[in-house]
């Protein structure tokens, strides 16, 4: 298996060979069959990188079963699961695995995990994934430690009984496909393409019959009256509600009010409706501007590298950039040179006759091919210019990086050391608010930290006993919790400012009679959730959820913990 | 290999041992009249308790291996569809020796053999199918349906089983709780339905969109621009005409050779107008109008349902209330909403008729009279449907008194009236009244 440095490379690389669905007669392969549902969701290449992606699970407990059953039934199975050695599916470092058996659960699976650590940190960095499922603290700290920085994206969760927590933690993930749920269409009616004006130049409103009338595309209509009003406003282009409103107005008294054979006029309505989202002003996208930035600061740093008059073994070694990188670079240099993003080429339908809505389409199509050329000419360069062949990047990943590039965006987390230390402000802030709220996730966290700490003293979880005196280890446990949160708030300057240190005794009491369980319901709504998830992170399509978050199960809620 | 077996180990029962902490220890978040004791898990282990999952697909399976994991063992699966080729990429439940057996069935078996000391009894069949005291030996019944219709059916049964008490309460063993989910693609729900409490399906009806796409026949005949308007067409016209694999033998979206022939008509048509032209892929999605579909979004909805079951049975926590709503496109929201009964609703926002017992030669006035006395009405006013005819019989309207007065020395016999006779009634002194219904129940005379 190739050792990049770069886990997300390796999953985007081969979009161009072999894709799972199609063959010569066109009736799909026996795969695509079977995986023809979630296919619709994230296309051929999402269902290759997930069948070609390596995850880890470390944890044999429900949550972590149910996330791995979870991952298979979507067509992973490159997995190897730390507890379940001897699998057919531990195809990797099976000489370190098999050391271990089947019996490894509970405390002696965080041993060994531990000693794995040490030994042999190379076997971990080797995945495209890391799932830990009620991993102990200490343990998760060094994990995280080896991963952060080598980009292999982590998520850690636990369960308590009806609750549990989850948090990802990854330094940076990029998210190639955002598919957001109401995208504004991509028309530049503020500066519209040349084609696009002579076609609608061509058409004349008052001349066409009412079939014509009636089945000209909403986009023609709304141009027209546009221009109209911008005529009369010394060429400006709206830039606030009354002013769209006026556009609006123009455009209702186009309507010719007549029903004809074809009904009435639904596409001279359809104009008036777009107005909202057709004539917004354009403007760079933060998420976008954010990734300038970014890809602006690696130049430049690569720049100062390579200016550096240091001698060349104390020079960094150049470290080739991620196909992202080189593309929000290239992103950021077409912006600069043409003032707009490449357009994305579609177009929303509306009410039309098919020759009209056939040549807009056509139109914009055109001119994304046109853009693409150009973003890919521009691209060769700043691969050329930085020591790397011309076609480094696939011509695929380039269209499809082209195609949703207002929606890019780069997801990152701190550490998983740095996240489960909340700063002294943060920490002050939620005790603040649980003291009038009542409750929160918040005291949730702090509790299950506080378990972790109680189970590190006696080898045991708060509750998890066959006593019928479980409620005795509740004292313990607030006291781990009290120190813990003085621990969180220690440098803080007033730490009375802060509210209760004290967990109400109403929590204490539910986590013990938890005792750890494993709520099987609750642990198969968090394992659906994590495959997702780690499908997101697998794929680079859809956003994922980057706060610790926590699932109540017993008021069906699901909340950021600070 | 998804389900991992749950072997019971000799002499114990450690691994149910979670869902015993939740029912043999108190807990001060607990539901408010939970009283925690170790009957209530030898209950759950019995066949006391039987809970009914409807629907053998995606979700409905994932409910039932969730319920037969939270350690219930009388558990039965309704659906009325067998195996077939679209089917197997639920790999780890239907198998290709499994084609052409009902999905209720194998579902049965596999989980069966998974989860020892679990049983489950199939039928194979529609809701309909059964009378509605099959319903009745349910304590909980939880659906993973895929259609409105089917929903709709559900909680119509659902609610008529529900049994009233003098002063108009719905008896509370006889509500039988219903859990509804319900998933598409990234996004799914979880209800919960206590006829007469929170609201039942039907109230809400409007909620469940359909995903059906109707374009405009115009659109398809004259002016298409889409792909799916090819589609549709060819799907829609030309196959009604051509009868490619035989005649009157219809479009089976199963059938990829029937898709492949609509595939390929559509291109061309495409090709006609300049249109984009859709692969196999496409053909098939517009033909069967099939909903993606995802396990990890089966997964959730299925857990979180049966948590509600949970909840239901043992009292240990509080129902959700009533509706939630989860989507993991970007980020997972989760979103709880108290949806309210619409008192209009067909199903439960009619209190159900009362009886009023008389003999068929009581007079009408006799009934008035006994409208006035036990049912706190002034001036009644009585319509009734008479041999499919709505007929008023008497109305206290100053206007009408006189014309109507002749029936009140009629008797009901006379009137045609029978027993199981629906009567509406309003009161005129009470402006605004909705109108009340009772249903007649004649002791000697014949029924309608």
């Amino acid at each position: 298996m190739s050792s990049t440095n770069n886990n997300n490379n390796n999953n985007k690389s081969n979009i161009n060979s072999h894709p799972v669905g199609r063959s010569r007669s066109q009736l799909p392969t026996p795969k695509a069959k079977k995986y023809d549902r979630q296919l619709r969701l994230w296309g051929d290449h999402g269902q290759q990188a997930i069948e070609q992606a390596r995850v880890l699970l470390i944890g044999a407990n429900a949550v972590g079963t149910e996330t791995l059953k979870n991952m298979e039934d979507c067509g992973s199975n490159f997995f190897v699961e730390l507890a379940r050695i001897g699998e057919p599916r531990a195809k990797v470092c099976a000489e370190l695995l098999r050391e271990l058996n089947e019996d490894v659960i509970g405390d002696f699976l965080e041993d060994r995990l531990d000693v794995l650590l040490q030994r042999d940190p190379g076997f971990f960095t080797g995945f495209s994934l890391v799932i830990a499922s009620g991993v102990r603290h200490s343990d998760l700290l060094v994990l995280s430690d080896l991963l952060y920085d080598r980009d292999v994206p982590l998520i850690v969760c636990q369960q308590h009984g009806m609750l549990a927590t989850c948090q990802l933690v990854a330094r940076e993930h990029f998210v190639w496909e955002a598919h957001p749920d109401n995208p504004l269409p991509d028309l530049r009616l503020e500066n519209p393409l040349p084609e696009f004006v002579a076609f609608c130049d061509a058409q004349d409103l008052s001349a066409m019959d009412s079939q014509r009338h009636s089945h000209t595309p909403w986009l023609v209509i709304l141009y027209k009256f546009l221009s109209k009003w911008r005529q009369a406003n010394a060429g400006k282009f709206p830039s606030n509600y009354a002013e769209r409103q006026a556009v609006r107005q123009l455009i209702r008294s186009g309507e010719r009010g007549e029903s004809d054979l074809h009904g009435d006029e639904e596409n001279w309505r359809q104009a008036q409706s777009a107005v909202t989202t057709a004539l917004l002003p354009s403007k760079l996208p933060s998420n976008v501007n954010e990734l300038f930035k970014l890809a602006d600061q690696f130049w430049l740093r690569r720049q100062q590298l390579s200016d550096s008059s240091a001698p060349s073994e104390d020079r960094q070694a150049a470290v080739p950039p991620s196909n992202w990188l080189l593309l929000c670079r290239t992103l950021a240099e077409f912006y600069r040179q043409r003032g707009c993003l490449p357009l994305c080429g579609t177009l929303p339908d509306m009410v039309s006759d098919s020759d009209r809505y056939v040549a807009l389409l056509n139109i914009y199509r055109r001119a994304a091919d046109a853009d693409l050329v150009e973003f890919s000419r521009l691209l060769r360069v700043v691969c050329l210019d930085i020591g790397l062949s011309a076609d480094s990047v696939p011509a695929s990943q380039i269209a499809l990086f082209c195609k949703n590039a207002r929606h890019l965006r780069l997801v990152k987390t701190a550490s998983y050391r740095e996240l489960s230390r909340p700063l002294p402000q943060t920490v002050a802030r939620c005790l603040e608010e649980t003291a009038e709220a009542g409750p929160s996730p918040f005291w949730w966290y702090l509790l299950f930290h506080a378990c972790d700490r109680f189970h590190t003293e006696f080898g045991r979880f708060p509750g998890d006993t066959d006593d019928v005196n479980f409620l005795a280890d509740a004292g313990q446990l607030k006291l781990k919790c009290q120190q813990l949160a003085q621990d969180w708030l220690a440098s803080l300057a007033t730490t009375s400012a802060a509210g209760p240190t004290s967990a109400p005794e109403d929590l204490l009491h539910e986590l013990c009679r938890f005792g750890r369980a494993e709520v099987h319901s609750v642990a198969a709504w968090m394992g659906g959730v994590l495959s997702q998830e780690g499908i997101k992170l697998i794929t680079g399509q859809f956003v994922p959820e980057t706060r610790t978050m926590l699932y109540d199960a017993v008021s069906q809620t699901f909340l950021p913990v600070f | 290999m998804a389900l991992h077996d749950v072997q019971s180990s000799p002499g114990t029962d450690n691994r149910w041992r979670h869902v015993r902490r939740l029912l043999e220890r108190a807990g001060p978040l607990g539901g408010p009249e939970f009283e925690p004791d170790p009957e209530l898990f030898s209950a759950i282990r019995s066949d006391l308790v039987q809970i009914l999952v409807v629907g053998a697909g995606g979700l409905g399976c994932e409910m039932l291996k969730d319920l037969a994991l939270s350690g219930f063992v009388n558990l039965h699966l309704i659906d009325m569809d067998t195996i077939d080729l679209s089917n197997l990429n639920r790999q780890f439940l239907f198998r290709p020796k499994d084609i052409g057996r009902p999905k209720a069935v194998v579902a049965a078996e596999f989980v069966e053999r998974r989860v020892s000391g679990c049983r489950v009894t199939p039928h194979f069949g529609k809701l309909e199918d059964k009378p509605l005291e099959f319903y009745r030996q349910f304590m909980c019944i939880v659906c993973g349906l895929d259609s409105v219709q089917a929903r709709r059916r559900l909680n119509q049964i659902v609610c008529s089983l529900v049994q009233f008490d003098e002063s108009d309460q719905p008896i509370p063993t006889s509500v039988i709780p219903l859990i509804d989910g319900g998933t598409q693609g990234f996004q799914g729900h979880c209800r919960v339905v206590r006829a007469h409490a929170t609201p039942c399906l039907e109230c809400t009806a409007d909620l469940y969109s359909s995903t059906q796409q109707g374009f405009p026949l115009c659109t398809l005949a004259h002016t298409p621009r889409l792909p799916e308007h090819c589609i549709e067409f060819a799907r829609i016209m030309q196959w009604p005409q051509e009868w490619p694999f035989g005649e009157e033998v219809p479009v089976d979206g199963d059938d990829p050779h029937h898709v492949d022939w609509i595939r390929t008509e559509a291109c061309k048509r495409a090709r006609q107008f300049g249109i984009r032209e859709p692969d196999f892929r496409l053909t098939q999605g517009v033909v069967k109008h099939i909903i993606p579909a995802v396990a990890s979004t089966n997964a959730v909805i299925s857990a979180q349902c049966v948590t509600e079951v949970f909840k239901a049975i043992t009292g240990c926590y509080p129902l959700l209330n009533n509706f939630a709503n989860f989507s993991d496109i970007e980020g997972v929201a989760v979103n709880v909403v108290p949806l309210e009964r619409n008192p209009q609703c067909d199903v439960c926002g009619q209190p159900p008729p009362k009886p009023l017992t008389f003999n068929s030669r009581d007079s009408l006035q006799t009934v008035i009279n006994q409208l006035k006395s036990e049912h706190g009405m002034t001036r009644p006013s009585l319509t009734a449907c008479v041999e499919g005819r709505d007929v008023t019989l008497y109305m206290d309207l100053s206007f009408l008194r006189d014309q109507l007065a002749d029936n009140l020395d009629k008797s009901l016999a006379e009137l045609g009236l029978l027993s199981n006779t629906v009567l509406n009634v309003t009161d005129s002194a009470q402006s605004g009244m909705k109108p009340v219904t009772f249903v007649l129940n004649l002791e000697d005379g014949m029924e309608t």
